[in-house]
């Protein structure tokens, strides 16, 4: 008994913590898997009711263009934290008969004695293939379109206005929707922007959205853009690439495309039952109508400045020495182009104070302009008022704001003490020079072909280059040559007179051989004798004079051989007899001496001293 | 006696019909011309047509290769651009225009490339390497080469001024020993090394010449990488980090 007593208490106390909350509110929505199908296809309408599972089927109004059928309930329970949510889904095939655009009309479902009614939901009902999908929505200028996909995929640009003035800011939104689709890879949208100025994209938004009552994932790019000159300007098209995962067999699947935004299903991807495919979705361009700004009741301090603004000045001392810096700080508060706010010109007398280059900083919606200034003399009282012009765009005229003048007091320098001013180098000073962006493209082409040459003709292979590389070495080893030749000639007498013997015997053979066609003997071998006596002093480095046939007994003609010097000692004896018995010297024998000796000479230069 | 004269009547119709230097000159000059209108009508593909055939002709020129390199950038060919804007850096390696457009093509290229890693002394001296066409250095080899030999062979000859001349010397020495080291940096480079140019929208570099092989990195259109050695409509090429790896002959091309 006690124990049935305590199942029925757990049994209490599980429905207590399990029973759904009907505290909550029930949130009653339509949707359509479709916004677009063919002529005799069906889509599938779905009414959702959250926060229940109670109510009952409704019966669906006669709608223009389609055939409704129920298909059947779908609940859905879950738990988080112990809270339990509850939905019911009552389904509907609606099946077109009729070509054209229709509403699906609000619906109304009284349920526990309480009215809910969803918003109108419009259809394309094509004849052939599916067209476009027309998402409705503020700014829905331009869509793109994947073939099969259009409904599931597709780009939307926003623009902030239609209509602006030269620099103002235009905000651009892209909105890239997906429905159900496993997208990889998406890069940052690019459109043309001509006459446009573009900042660079914010982070990327990412969330969920009903659109037509069916649910996307959207991701989300934001930028400015600023006209640059007034005129009709066209922003567009916008083009945004990705890759659209899609699996490679669709046996068994009603598409190959069915998957969920960024599901990664990591087994098919490992064993290849997916595929990438790289997409590219264009919205068209739309005309963007940019002003100029009005010249009527332009103020004269105007600086180009639009937007809607407050302006506020402060200073950093009120009490200063003659010299002593005071930073005055400009703040520019508001919304509108912070690109076009510069500092507010000081017109301050050039006698009274030295100014400097402000520094600018962006604080969210305020640009603040810190501007270093020095007072010069102890007469002046105030820093003078200050103006502040813009270009209120919003209500399309000029104002100006006037701050100060703020009362200072400046002490002169205490005496010995010499007032100075410092130029602050570049860059010190805290200037911040707008950064010039400069754009990048390839440079125009030549007009001039230049020095053409013949493909791979490289003088380094260049035969004529070859022949003179080798001249100057040439040259070098020559000089050199010549030189120590030179140098030895000098420093070696035996040498010179060596390499001078065949010269001069050569030429006294000359000699003898014209003698020897006079035919006088006398002169002949007197001449013979004394040829051969400088030829052998010059060859053997011997005193001329006293050489005699008994030379053929010297040390310095050991090496030489036998048989020459005897020719050598002949054409001696031949010379002796000649100046002692000329009458016993016959033509002949001179002529045969002339040879012999020729041919001595011949020998004794081919054999090595 | 006939055969000699048909030998020489042969002979004079092959010296009347081959076209002479200038001909050739002129025919390549027009088609660089042409080649211009067709560019500046923002024809491109009409102007690479044109600059191609200049280049048939057997002559080549830093600007005719930039103009062509020009042509196919903005005809999207990025691989071929980059290719020819360095077949003219080897003829105009200083010409400003030329390296602007280099460098900006070489930004184009998908994922940045692949830079060797070298010391900052190396890569200063190729920097200044590349600075000079093959023909320039070789001109100031042989130049400094001249100088030198003449100032050994004043050094041989005038024994007063000798001290004096062989500082000089060793000044001109030093100088030929620095251009001869560009010289045959740029040799290696120009003559040696066969660079090549990924000219494929995308390469898969693989471990083996076949299809099926495991790729081993992949190279984007407009990087420079150095030919191996071919096999059968493959190369195997080397990147400036070093890594090797086969890829199909018809991606990538020599410059």
């Amino acid at each position: 008994m006690r124990i049935y007593f305590k199942i029925i208490t757990l049994l209490f106390a599980a429905a207590y913590f399990v029973s759904p909350c009907f505290g909550d509110d029930i949130k009653f929505e339509v949707t359509m898997n479709k916004t677009s199908v063919p002529l005799g296809s069906a889509a599938q309408l779905s009414l959702n009711f959250h926060g229940t599972q109670n109510v009952p089927v409704t019966k669906l109004p006669d709608m223009e263009g389609f055939d409704w059928r129920y298909i059947g309930p779908s609940t859905r329970m879950s738990v988080v934290n112990g809270r339990i949510s509850t939905s019911v889904t009552h389904m509907y095939n609606l099946t077109s008969v009729k070509a054209g655009i229709f509403k699906i009309p609000s619906m109304s479902v009284e349920y526990d004695g309480k009215t809910y009614t969803s918003k109108p939901i419009t259809i394309e009902v094509t004849k052939g293939a599916i067209s476009q999908p027309a998402p409705a929505g503020p700014g829905a200028d331009a869509q793109s379109d994947i073939q099969g996909l259009s409904d599931r995929l597709f780009l939307v640009t926003q623009v902030g206005r239609k209509q602006a003035y030269v620099n103002e800011i235009i905000t651009v939104s892209i909105k890239f929707f997906i429905n159900k689709l496993a997208i990889r890879d998406i890069q940052y949208p690019v459109f043309s922007h001509e006459g446009f100025l573009v900042d660079e994209f914010s982070q990327p938004k990412q969330y969920k959205s009903v659109l037509n009552g069916v649910l996307y994932d959207v991701i989300e790019f934001n930028t400015n853009v600023f006209g640059m000159y007034p005129g009709e300007l066209t922003l567009g098209p916008t083009e945004l690439k990705c890759s659209l995962v899609s699996k490679k067999s669709s046996r068994g699947s009603s598409s190959a495309f069915d998957d969920d935004f960024f599901d990664s299903d990591i087994f098919g991807d490992f064993f290849g039952r997916y595929e990438k495919r790289s997409i590219s979705l264009e919205s068209i361009g739309f005309p963007i109508n940019i002003m100029a700004i009005p010249m009527e009741g332009k103020p004269s301090g105007f600086d180009n400045a639009l937007g809607d603004y407050r302006f506020d000045i402060d200073t950093s001392h009120k009490e200063v020495k003659v010299g002593d810096p005071i930073t005055l700080t400009m703040t520019v508060r508001g919304g509108g182009n912070f690109k076009t706010v510069n500092s507010p010109k000081l017109n301050f007398k050039e006698d009274d104070f030295k100014i400097y280059e402000p520094e600018v900083k962006q604080d969210g919606d305020a640009k603040i302009f810190e501007q270093v200034i020095i007072p010069k003399n102890e007469n002046i009282t105030e820093i003078p008022e200050i103006f502040f012009s813009f270009f209120d765009t919003k209500a399309g005229e000029y104002k100006t704001i006037t701050k100060g003048p703020v009362r200072i007091k400046v002490n002169p320098l205490p005496e010995g003490e010499e007032f100075k001013i410092f130029e602050l180098p570049e860059g010190i000073s805290g200037i911040a020079k707008k950064k010039e962006i400069l754009g990048r493209d390839i440079i125009f082409i030549k007009d001039s072909i230049g020095g053409l040459r013949r493909r791979g003709g490289f003088l380094y292979k260049n035969k004529a280059f070859i022949i003179i590389s080798f001249m100057p070495i040439a040259a070098v080893f020559s000089v050199f040559i010549f030189q120590a030749r030179r140098q030895r000639l000098k420093a070696d007498i035996g040498y010179a007179r060596r390499l001078r013997a065949p010269r001069k015997a050569r030429k006294n053979l000359n000699m003898l051989r014209q003698l020897l066609a006079d035919g006088e003997p006398d002169k002949f071998f007197e001449f013979l004798f004394k040829a051969l006596q400088e030829y052998l002093g010059d060859k053997f480095h011997l005193t001329t004079a006293g050489i005699t046939s008994n030379i053929t007994d010297s040390p310095k003609l050991s090496n030489i051989d036998k048989e020459i010097v005897y020719d050598l000692k002949r054409c001696f004896d031949i010379c002796d007899r000649a100046r002692y018995a000329p009458s016993s010297i016959t033509k002949s024998e001179m002529s045969d001496t002339f040879s012999l000796l020729q041919k001595t000479i011949d020998r004794l230069e081919r054999t090595r001293v | 006696m006939k055969l000699k004269l048909i030998f020489a009547f042969l002979t004079l119709m092959f010296i009347l019909t081959k076209p002479s230097y200038s001909d050739v000159l002129n025919d390549a000059q027009f088609e660089f011309s042409q080649g211009n209108i067709r560019y500046s009508a923002g024809e491109y593909e009409q102007a690479i047509t044109n600059y191609e055939k200049a280049l048939s002709f057997g002559f080549e020129s830093g600007p005719l290769y930039y103009n062509l390199a020009n042509a196919y950038f903005k005809s999207g060919s990025l691989g071929k651009a980059v290719l020819n804007y360095i077949r003219a850096q080897r003829l105009i390696p200083n010409d400003a225009d030329l390296i602007s457009n280099l460098n900006y093509a070489r930004s184009r290229i998908k994922g940045g490339g692949v830079s060797a890693q070298r010391s900052w002394l190396m890569r200063e001296f190729f920097k200044l390497a590349s600075s000079f066409s093959l023909d320039k250095i070789t001109s100031i080899s042989f130049g400094l080469y001249l100088i030198l030999s003449v100032l050994i062979i004043l050094i041989i000859l005038l024994k007063d001024l000798r001290k004096v001349l062989t500082y000089i010397s060793v000044a001109a020495a030093v100088l030929l020993a620095a251009a001869f080291s560009i010289f045959l940096t740029q040799f290696n480079r120009v003559v040696i090394q066969k660079e090549a140019i990924v000219v494929a929208e995308a390469a898969d570099s693989k471990f083996e010449p076949l299809d099926e092989a495991t790729t081993f990195f992949s190279l984007s259109e407009g990087e420079d990488v150095l030919v191996v050695t071919t096999k059968a409509g493959w190369v195997k090429i080397k990147r400036p980090d070093g890594k090797q790896g086969w890829v199909k002959k018809v991606t990538v091309e020599q410059v």
